[in-house]
């Protein structure tokens, strides 16, 4: 099913089942409306032509955890979280983020599992570089260009140097797909 | 009214006025363009084949609040910030805020948290702006929460207040409401 331009109609043209499934029903079935359901989501545009609903998402993970790695890793409980998209994510992150002694920053931030695009960097990280405290930092990040797919957003974890801990606790991730 | 799902005409089969009615007057009104009001709005779904229009809300209470508990637990201040709103079911809450513990310490003392509640969620420390210890510094922080599960209607959000020991300072709090 795809959307047709409407077509310009003519007096004393005859009006065919065609023309009325192509121009009335088809097109209707394009519409937002149509797509709506139940879930939590918003209308967004999807290619010429074309919108869709997109559903918000948010993970949380509760759980303490620590790494001393210098390049970004995974962690228990993630957070990670799926979400069919057009090509573009907005992602809201935070954690309470700390290091166990003072020596270089600690960070975290989300990635796209398996796209270079979406991979986690410091540029766009949360940093902390205080020692024992548990403050909690936000960040954000809106990718695109990314082509319309469902990836999985993981959260990723790293130190700036060596014999850095980091600790982190009540890491949340909230995905708005466009 | 509601949407119909738009039937498939058979070729001999001629339109009655019903048909367009609701074919054509009643789903073009379900459509966006039929039910946008004004400008910056957007469209969520409002349960299905239903949309509705949601537009992006922000509330500020900048002037500084010293509050001191008396138990673990979040409280209102008179200054929120707080906002009413329509939703489907479903909102984002972004806010912010500066924030210390005037008696606190570097950890010794207790810590200070804000974070959104509504009548149907409490506030809770699991995604709460938090500091810990102060160093008389109002550092700012900020957070996000998706809040699900709502009964759909009008809805306040407001942002809590919550001190470990001692007095927790606040100030510029910010809270942005996305309705879904």
């Amino acid at each position: 099913m795809a959307w047709s331009a409407p077509k310009t109609w003519t007096a004393e043209a005859n009006l065919t089942a065609s023309e009325l499934n192509t121009q009335v029903r088809d097109n209707l079935l394009m519409t937002a409306t149509a797509q709506a359901t139940s879930a939590p989501s918003w209308a967004v545009t999807a290619s010429k032509n074309a919108v869709a609903m997109r559903q918000i998402k948010e993970v949380i993970a509760t759980p303490q955890v620590s790494t001393t790695s210098t390049s970004p890793v995974s962690l228990s409980g993630g957070p990670s979280i799926s979400v069919s998209h057009g090509g573009a994510l907005l992602v809201l992150f935070s954690a309470r983020i700390h290091r166990t002694s003072d020596m270089s920053a600690v960070y975290a931030g989300p990635q796209i599992n398996g796209k270079p695009k979406g991979a986690v960097n410091t540029s766009t990280a949360i940093a902390s570089a205080v020692t024992g405290e548990v403050t909690r930092h936000g960040g954000h990040i809106l990718w695109y260009d990314l082509g319309p797919d469902t990836d999985t957003i993981e959260m990723k974890y790293w130190v700036n140097s060596a014999g850095t801990t980091g600790v982190y606790a009540e890491r949340v991730i909230t995905v708005l797909p466009l | 009214m509601a949407w119909t799902t738009p039937p498939t005409f058979v070729v001999g089969q001629i339109p009655t006025a019903a048909d367009l009615n609701a074919l054509l007057r009643d789903n073009m009104n379900e459509t966006i363009p039929a039910k946008a009001s004004r400008r910056s709005g957007y469209f969520a779904s409002a349960g299905t084949n239903a949309l509705a229009e949601r537009h992006i809300l922000r509330a500020t209470a900048f002037e500084t609040k010293d509050m001191t508990m008396t138990s673990t637990s979040f409280a209102s201040h008179p200054k929120g910030p707080s906002l009413t709103f329509e939703h489907s079911g479903s909102f984002l809450a972004i806010y912010s805020a500066r924030l210390y513990t005037v008696t606190g310490s570097s950890g010794t003392g207790g810590w200070c948290a804000v974070a959104p509640a509504s009548s149907e969620e409490s506030a809770s420390l699991n995604y709460s702006v938090r500091n810990h210890g102060g160093d008389d510094a109002l550092f700012r922080a900020q957070a996000q929460h998706l809040f699900t599960g709502h009964t759909p209607g009008e809805t306040t959000v407001e942002l809590q207040y919550q001190v470990e020991t001692g007095t927790g300072r606040f100030a510029q709090c910010e809270l942005i409401i996305m309705p879904f």
